[in-house]
């Protein structure tokens, strides 16, 4: 049985992957769970300069999901390269650099000084958080700029590209086939969905920044009805992303058409997730006669 | 620290709406007064989120922790029906403790006085058997709305205690900063530390400034990973980072650290 998945040019172990913005840069769960057996590592977004993100509070729980506000907190990238490059250089995991800003300007700067680092072995291009002002979903909700943007920086790399698409379009599918179009190796979707919880004793937004990311269970369907919808528009490879709290939900993705799939929002709840997912799907293949992942595909 | 399964040992209520939960501590790894960890309630997506709680005891001899907790929730009405023998999903040590963050010249100090504001108890009288082990001798401060909400079964006798509460119905009628002003210690070099209400803690960081007094607070915040992932549970800091947090940073902070508004 062959769990590898080919993105771009790069071979992963195994389809399991941990969502960017739920996992830090690796290290914080070191501890935890034996990082080789990942199928690959999302990091969490990075922009040129730091950034120290928004207004507490930034997380409320709704029903069956998590409603953040984070705001793209992280330490910039010069200091990615001093506290966190030194980490990433001692894993035997393929490391997704997630990228974000506010201008393409700050893609190009975060690509062109990472670019040579030997532990990044491909970027995720963050083009769909809803929670920062400029830049971010602005750029995801355009077919225009997010073929440009790809384009762009599809001349700066020979590193796979990922775009991360967000749900919240009219049709997603036309901002996939943008990304393919620019060049992307891969698109995964989705990003949080927006969303509002309203606190009625103080009459006002629970995140002060207002509207904000719905992750969990609760945007599982979504998820699978995206990577659906797109893995029939684009001929690249899709990662799957959304609410997976157990292998099964993994599998729905991949029989939707996803290549791989990212555990985000399930970490919080059991740290060890993406290797119980990772079992669970090896087991299910098992059982059902598949060899490779791409037998998953084609049913639907 | 590491994610584990133990047992209820014991789950009894130490007020009204309080419980105290003991079970047992398989791993090597002695959690810290500070400290906290978080369990998953139920197997089910409502709700979702593990919960934190601080550690309100550790029994080194028999390994058995506690922690006390008051059912506010769905998750800690949860907890609150469990039995004794019940697994328990269990992730810590997490974050740092009182004795990793007060410095050398505090720990060295000779007045401790360790303030509690309702479920900021638990991880106080922790603190305090720590204290008293060390041969301290704390005053432990505890403020609640009323009597009905003193956890006194979960109380140490030989730990110097005073109850506060705002009705009068128990000790001293006011809350914690109250009485410490009503009751000066003329010892600038007392250390004060606290959890509780923030306004409690504020309150706590203000009367510590005014009188030269060195001050710990630990906070609570809202957490989804609590290994310092993801960024959710952080306070505003008076460093030029100007967020720390909570679950990683923390949740001890020295109150001139936080960001009091």
């Amino acid at each position: 049985m062959d769990l590898t998945v080919k993105i771009g040019s790069i071979m992963m172990s195994n389809p399991v992957g941990t969502a960017s913005g739920t996992f830090g840069f690796g290290e914080e769960y070191g501890e935890l769970i034996d990082l080789s057996r990942l199928g690959a590592i999302y990091t969490k977004a990075l922009t040129p300069e730091a950034r120290p993100g928004n207004a507490v509070p930034r997380l409320v729980e709704t029903p069956s999901g998590i409603l953040n506000s984070i705001g793209l907190a992280n330490p910039g990238v010069e200091r990615f390269l001093t506290e966190k490059v030194p980490f990433l250089d001692t894993l035997n995991t393929t490391v997704i650099l997630n990228v974000s800003g506010s201008t393409e300007d700050d893609y190009r700067t975060v690509l062109e000084k990472t670019g040579n680092l030997s532990c990044i072995d491909g970027y995720e291009i963050n083009i769909s958080c809803p929670n920062v002002k400029h830049g971010g979903l602005a750029f995801g909700t355009d077919p225009v700029q997010v073929e440009t943007l790809t384009a762009s920086l599809r001349k700066m790399t020979q590193k796979p590209l990922i775009v991360k698409l967000t749900p919240n379009v009219t049709d997603i599918s036309v901002i996939a086939k943008a990304a393919e179009a620019g060049g992307a190796d891969a698109v995964s979707c989705i990003n949080t969905v927006r969303g509002m919880v309203i606190d009625t004793r103080k009459r006002r937004s629970v995140i002060p920044a207002g509207i904000a990311g719905l992750s969990g269970p609760a945007v599982r369907p979504v998820g699978v009805a995206a990577t659906y919808t797109v893995s029939r528009s684009v001929s690249i490879p899709v990662i799957g992303l959304g609410g997976i709290m157990c292998a099964d939900d993994a599998i729905q993705y991949l029989l939707a058409g996803a290549s791989a799939v990212q555990v985000g929002t399930g970490l919080f709840v059991d740290p060890r997730l993406p290797l119980k997912v990772a079992e669970g799907i090896e087991d299910y293949m098992s059982e059902n006669g598949m060899e490779k992942i791409e037998d998953f595909h084609g049913f639907l | 620290m590491q994610q584990f399964f133990s047992q209820i040992q014991n789950l009894n209520p130490v007020a009204t709406g309080y419980f105290r939960l003991d079970f047992h501590w398989p791993i090597d790894e002695v959690p810290r007064a500070g400290q906290f960890l978080t369990i998953r309630v139920g197997d089910v997506s409502s709700p979702l989120l593990r919960r934190p709680f601080a550690l309100s005891a550790f029994d080194s001899s028999s390994r058995t922790a506690s922690i006390i907790f008051q059912k506010i929730g769905k998750a800690t009405e949860l907890l609150s029906e469990m039995n004794p023998g019940d697994p328990i999903d269990i992730l810590g040590p997490l974050g740092n403790s009182f004795s990793q963050k007060v410095t050398a010249m505090d720990a060295g100090k000779k007045n401790h006085i360790v303030v509690a504001g309702g479920i900021g108890t638990g991880p106080m009288l922790y603190l305090a058997d720590e204290l008293k082990r060390e041969k301290k001798d704390p005053l432990l401060i505890i403020g609640c709305r009323s009597e009905h909400l003193v956890p006194y079964p979960a109380l140490d006798n030989s730990i110097r205690t005073i109850i506060c509460t705002d009705d009068g119905s128990a000790g001293f009628k006011g809350n914690v900063v109250d009485y410490m002003k009503s009751n000066p210690d003329p010892d600038s070099g007392t250390v004060i530390y606290s959890c509780g209400p923030k306004p409690m803690l504020m309150g706590c960081q203000n009367y510590a400034e005014e009188t030269g007094k060195s001050s710990y607070v630990s906070l609570e915040e809202v957490m989804a990973c609590g290994v310092g992932a993801c960024m959710g549970c952080t306070c505003e800091t008076t460093d030029e980072k100007k967020y720390a947090r909570v679950c990683k940073d923390g949740p001890v902070f020295s109150g001139g650290e936080i960001k009091w508004t």
